[in-house]
């Protein structure tokens, strides 16, 4: 392969054509400046400006050197060495040239390549910390079991103790003393039915503790990731899920925290 | 006089129908939903309905709008038991024609209080 560098195409042509004539068959490859030449004119992909910047005022320092030595191996050689060798001097002196400017060029933008890397391989590390596949796998579906087994119990719970309400109710028993009997073993079944409180009061500490270890490795990954609250994206409204809609639609609020919830009396005046 | 009790809760609709006999409602009717509950009412005519918000696939909500656009049933006592205590569902609900509103929890005194109110007792 043989670079030939011409302003002109012309220039170039006669080039090429010389030195076919005189040497046999070569592979051309026509550039118009020494830098279009090194860098061909597809640009590299810029990963830092400055970086990359800073590789062409390097590599320009080692083009013009270049140019000075091939043209003095030229000069100095034409008249006394073959065609053949003027040509294998200028290609190892091209070759030195572009060796010397790969590793120079590369180191800047080896540089923002490793940084990139070592940014990947610290927040992997990061969100390793964050132990994903423990929360999704074990202590989210555990939250979710244990909130599952409260409804559960306190369903029970209210079924035995309105049973009871309702069986004291019903009850026809005429001779008080009887009825006291009856009336005080219903009431036994209801205080036996109110431990549902002690066992969801646990499972429920349960899950919050769940949730207070989640909340801590979240904030620690915001934390270390650096991570601002206006960087974080917000649904918009075209984001909001079928759910929310409907929630939103038909005002879906749910029982509110009691500092929060308007009561009773606040209700009635605004009905007058 | 019939009262239809409309909460996707068993254990709620217990508790009212439990309530509602002791003020002297003996004749309730329940239903798990706002659909279902007008399909019952254009089938029976009921005196009151006692109503929850927040169910699927209609809310008590919906199905308020939809007995007050209704010509045979928009006369309706409508009174809603809920947990929605925000000022936002108590106006919403006054608008679309609430005769009164419940938050939850309450107790047998309160509601024996708004029917009472309802029917100018």
């Amino acid at each position: 392969m043989i670079m030939v560098i011409g302003l002109s195409r012309a220039a170039k042509k006669s080039k090429k054509d010389f030195l076919t004539k005189r040497c046999g068959f070569f592979r051309f490859w026509g550039a118009t400046s020494i830098s279009d030449a090194v860098f061909g004119t597809s640009r590299p992909n810029q990963i830092c400006e400055s970086s990359v910047n800073g590789a062409k005022s390097v590599n320009k320092a080692l083009i013009d050197d270049h140019a000075r030595k091939v043209v003095s191996c030229v000069i100095e050689n034409s008249k006394t060495k073959p065609l053949e060798k003027i040509v294998e001097a200028v290609s190892k002196i091209t070759s030195d040239t572009a060796e010397k400017i790969k590793s120079r060029a590369s180191d800047p933008i080896q540089d923002a390549f490793d940084e990139i890397a070592n940014e990947i391989v610290t927040l992997r590390h990061e969100l390793a910390q964050l132990q994903p596949n423990e929360m999704a796998l074990e202590k989210i579906p555990d939250a979710g079991k244990e909130l599952a087994a409260v409804v559960e119990s306190t369903e029970e719970a209210t079924d035995t103790i309105m049973e009871a309400a309702e069986s004291i109710m019903a009850c026809e028993n005429e001779a008080y003393d009887d009825y006291r009997g009856y009336v005080e073993t219903k009431l036994l079944e209801v205080f036996e039915a109110c431990s549902f409180q002690d066992l969801t009061g646990q499972r429920i500490s349960k899950v919050v503790k769940t949730l207070n270890h989640i909340e801590g490795r979240v904030s620690a990954l915001v934390n270390q990731v650096g991570l601002d609250r206006d960087e974080e994206i917000v649904a918009g409204d075209g984001e909001i899920d079928a759910d929310e809609e409907r929630a939103r639609k038909l005002l879906l609020n749910g029982p509110q925290m009691k500092a929060d919830a308007i009561d009773q009396s606040y209700i009635d005046d605004l009905l007058k | 006089m019939p009262v239809l009790v409309v909460d996707d809760y068993k254990t709620m609709v217990r508790i009212i129908r439990n309530l509602l006999k002791q003020i002297g409602f003996s004749d309730v009717d329940d239903a798990s939903d706002g659909q279902e509950a007008f399909e019952k009412m254009n089938r029976k005519k009921y005196g009151l309905v006692i109503s929850d918000w927040n169910m699927e696939p209609m809310t008590g909500y919906e199905l308020l709008q939809q007995v007050r656009s209704s010509d045979s049933l928009n006369k309706t006592p409508f009174i809603m038991v809920t947990a929605e205590s925000k000022t936002e569902n108590v106006i919403a609900a006054k608008k679309a024609g609430v005769n009164n509103y419940i938050v939850k929890p309450f107790n047998a005194a309160t509601l024996k209080s708004k029917i009472d109110t309802v029917f100018g007792v």
